[in-house]
């Protein structure tokens, strides 16, 4: 990608009632770095983390992810886009066949020239509505598989693993465009399936050896510990080979070696190029593992620079360090 | 006489399509958490879809109005009734889907209503409220067949044949796990009878592989069945004994397998568990009065189930394998029902040509002896084309279940917020869960529409949902063959308290029709409460990673 960076945040905004979590924020984060994000409690670090992942709709702001409106990469995929227009053609066709019918009688003529009418009317409001939406500046997607699909992949601050799937299936899950991810070709491409199966199993073992997880690859993740869930959706996120990742507090409530084993993961995979967003309390190893901080408080930017500068910053020591 | 043998056939028919509707909901509910309480109405839509597709055009009469009628064959119109019913599927899941769990359920409950009302109401539709009927089932014309006849050959060559296939599979499978056990090829009774029904070719042909080799027994005994049963009445019959004695030999050597461990103190437990549930239905048979024999009928199952309870809980062998036991006790039960107690009343009056005949006709299963020559009726050739359908959307679903989409489901199942992070699109998903689900009940619809040869609204009552997901509680959640389970221990509790109630004075039978209703929601109480997972369990990930 050209000069860009990875990501750019320019005048986010999102309130939930009358509590205005994210009040405007910009930043930037560069390929290849770990940015940290720190603030008090309720300062909207979490807020700005679902808005940047797609999880929420901002209410004004935008988001570019590799110079891209993140907006434009969530709008309906074609397949969506042609599951809608069918169905709002069905629809309407049915209402229309049954307009005929109220009007006309029961007659072919009746019951079909509704149908198409009634079809063309479906089609016509899908795409108007579409292409509206995609003008207007103020329609907000939430599709946040589209983003993760370009890269930009999240964990969650309370852990989400599939607790009724193995280490190992939460592993093979993550992989995208998985052949064997349609029904069809479920059944007639089994051969190419069964190939992709292998690939995804090696890296799904290479990076349970990298997280230390050995021992517990057939374990239902429902059976492992906080901190040891913490690993897996790290790893989890490492087998899209995404291009940004990002931790919301991938160490709170683990104990000191696990806490250990997960910087160290991180630090090897930031020299391996990956870039990472990472929102934590734990100030130690916040500070050890970012290129850069950004501190938040109420909803807004406070400081940003290099962990030593941020650390010496009279505001943030104020709000959070508790001075 | 009634031969029972026909009883089990129709209930298996009735279990195989019941199994179809049950394996759908399976899809939507078991694998992808969506509860979907409309689920019959997809049934319904697959059924009137099937019987309008298959209905010559409506000639105007005043009995029947129906707003098209195609006079298309039955294949057209079972597969148009799965992939409509599959469409409708979508169209009814884009609204719904967006809400959670008991909404969507409420929603869908609602949307299967209106469906029913619409084939109700609707008179210029088909025929509501009244019902929908003049068509009929596929090739009934040509049935039943009997021997000495082309079609009677056709029959036999391929119905014949395909048994064959099957009970061979089943039985190269219970080789070679015998086999792999530690046994040694040629030792064992399976794979001694595995020598003589693949006609020696696994050996001649030195067949490793028993799928290949029960391909080729398969078109042999189709071959064998089809000549013989050409030339003569008797060829049909004898034919006909073979591959019932055959199915009958696989069945008890998956059974020998299934109770190993079993000694024949175990085996003497389970006959008496059996015998004692049979007999505390005794003074059903032999007295009149129902002052007497509710309550001595009560009174010997409450001291049975207590004798089943108190060895559960004291004696090891029971308690250490409740499952085998509980099987094998249910099977005495019915091997009990299913010859001695039909020749009891020929016994006691020593006619022993009918008591002869009686078991010939019972062990023969695949022949039926109710007219003046053996022959396949109709039923069983139904039973044979419902089976083969229900066993190929088995393999089906499965191969989709065990492939990375089926991974996918469970983790929708799991949180779709997961699924959403990692690039995939959990809505889609859920989308084509539906669209499977709801195709697979427009098929099982389909072949209702076939058996039962008339559509009534009444037929898609909410009632059919919940005994789908009765069915799937039972067999076990998320595991599409335990539906098949389910679905036939369903039907054989409804046939067993019909047959129970044939007993009883015409006056309380309905009674007892709407007993039995309380009598399933209490067992299935007792099954939420104490086996949530159902009899089966889910399909271990652990095997599908082995294979």
């Amino acid at each position: 990608m050209s000069d860009a960076p990875l990501l750019e945040v320019e005048n986010l905004r999102k309130s939930f009632g009358g509590i205005t979590a994210v009040d405007g924020i910009s930043f930037e984060l560069e390929a290849g770095k770990v940015t940290g994000l720190i603030g008090p409690n309720g300062a909207g670090k979490t807020t700005t983390f679902n808005l940047v992942s797609g999880f929420y709709k901002p209410d004004s702001g935008t988001i570019r992810f590799k110079g891209t409106d993140t907006q434009k990469l969530m709008r309906p995929a074609p397949v969506e886009q042609g599951v809608w227009t069918s169905a709002s053609a069905g629809f309407l066709g049915l209402i229309g066949a049954a307009t005929g019918r109220v009007t006309y009688g029961v007659s072919a003529e009746a019951l079909a020239g509704g149908a198409v009418a009634g079809a063309a009317v479906g089609v016509g409001l899908y795409v108007g509505q579409n292409a509206i939406n995609n003008r207007r500046g103020t329609y907000k997607h939430s599709r946040p598989f589209r983003l993760a699909r370009r890269g930009m992949v999240r964990t969650f601050q309370i852990t989400r693993e599939l607790t009724e799937m193995t280490v190992l299936e939460n592993l093979m899950l993550a992989p995208p465009d998985q052949t064997g991810e349609g029904p069809l070709n479920a059944v007639i491409r089994r051969n190419t399936i069964a190939e992709e199966e292998e690939q995804f199993r090696d890296r799904a073992e290479e990076i349970i050896e990298l997280l230390k997880l050995d021992h517990l690859r057939d374990e239902k993740a429902g059976n492992l510990s906080g901190g040891q869930r913490k690993l897996l959706e790290l790893g989890r996120v490492l087998m899209l080979d995404p291009d940004l990742v990002m931790l919301d507090e991938p160490v709170a409530g683990v104990n000191p070696a696990l806490t250990d084993q997960i910087m160290e993961a991180i630090t090897s995979m930031r020299n391996e190029g990956y870039g990472f967003c990472i929102v934590e309390h734990e100030m130690d190893v916040i500070m050890s593992l970012s290129d850069k901080i950004i501190a938040m408080a109420e909803g807004q930017k406070m400081a940003e620079g290099p962990p030593e500068e941020v650390q010496q910053d009279e505001q943030v020591l104020e709000s959070y360090l508790g001075g | 006489m009634a031969v029972v043998s026909d009883i089990i056939v129709s209930l298996g028919v009735l279990a195989t399509f019941y199994g179809l509707l049950a394996l759908g909901m399976n899809i939507k509910f078991g694998f992808t958490g969506l509860l979907d309480f409309g689920h019959v109405g997809f049934y319904l839509v697959g059924a009137y879809t099937a019987a309008l597709l298959v209905i010559a055009p409506d000639a105007g009469g005043p009995d029947t109005v129906y707003v098209i009628g195609l006079d298309l064959p039955w294949a057209v119109g079972v597969l148009v009734a799965t992939i409509l019913a599959g469409v409708v599927g979508v169209f009814v899941a884009l609204p719904t889907l967006r809400l959670r769990e008991d909404y969507l359920a409420i929603t869908v409950l609602g949307v299967a209503a209106i469906f029913q009302r619409i084939v109700q109401a609707e008179s210029w539709l088909v025929n509501g409220p009244d019902a929908l009927r003049g068509y009929s089932p596929p090739l009934i014309n040509l049935f039943p067949v009997s021997g000495g006849s082309v079609i009677g050959a056709i029959v036999m060559g391929v119905a014949g044949g395909a048994i064959w296939m099957g009970s061979t599979w089943a039985l190269g499978r219970a080789t070679e796990l015998e086999f792999e056990a530690g046994a040694k090829p040629g030792i064992t009774v399976a794979s001694r009878l595995y020598g003589i029904v693949t006609f020696g070719t696994d050996r001649v042909l030195d067949l490793d592989d028993y799928r290949r080799a029960a391909l080729i027994a398969g078109a042999i005994a189709a071959v064998i069945g089809g000549v013989l049963a050409f030339f003569a009445t008797d060829g049909l019959l004898a034919w006909g004994v073979v591959v019932s004695v055959f199915t009958w030999l696989v069945a008890f050597v998956w059974l020998n397998r299934y109770s190993g461990g079993f000694d024949t103190v175990d085996y003497l437990a389970t006959f008496a568990l059996g015998a004692a549930y049979m007999a505390a239905l005794a003074p059903m048979f032999f007295l009149e009065a129902f002052q007497l024999w509710v309550p001595l009928t009560a009174l010997a199952f409450a001291i049975v189930i207590g004798a089943t309870v108190y060895l559960y809980t004291n004696w090891q062998p029971f308690a250490n394998r409740p499952f085998k036991y509980g099987l094998f006790t249910g099977l005495w039960f019915g091997f009990i029902w299913y010859i001695p107690i039909q020749i009891l009343s020929p016994v006691m009056a020593a006619d022993w040509g009918t008591v002869s005949s009686s078991i010939f006709g019972n062990a023969v299963w695949i022949l039926s002896f109710s007219g003046e020559v053996p022959e396949i009726g109709y039923s069983r050739f139904k039973l044979f084309l419902f089976g083969t359908i229900l066993l190929v959307a088995l393999y089906l679903t499965e191969l989709m279940i065990d492939s990375p989409f089926g991974r996918v489901l469970r983790a929708v199942r799991n949180d779709d917020r997961v699924v959403n992070s990692l690039g995939k699109d959990p809505f889609m998903y859920k989308i084509m869960s539906m669209a499977i689900g709801s195709a697979l009940a427009g098929l099982a619809g389909a072949l209702a529409a076939m058996h039962f040869q008339v559509l009534v609204f009444t037929m898609f009552a909410p009632r059919v949902t919940f005994i789908a997901l009765l069915m799937l509680f039972l067999g076990g959640v998320a595991n599409n063959r335990a539906m098949v389970l389910g679905a036939f221990l369903f039907w054989v509790f409804q046939t067993a308290t019909t047959q129970l109630s044939g007993f009883v004075a015409a006056g309380l039978r309905e009674n007892i029709q709407a007993f039995r209703f309380v009598v399933m929601g209490v067992l299935f109480l007792l099954l939420l409460y104490y086996r949530p997972q159902g009899i089966m369990g889910e399909h271990s990930a652990a095997e599908v990673g082995s294979e």
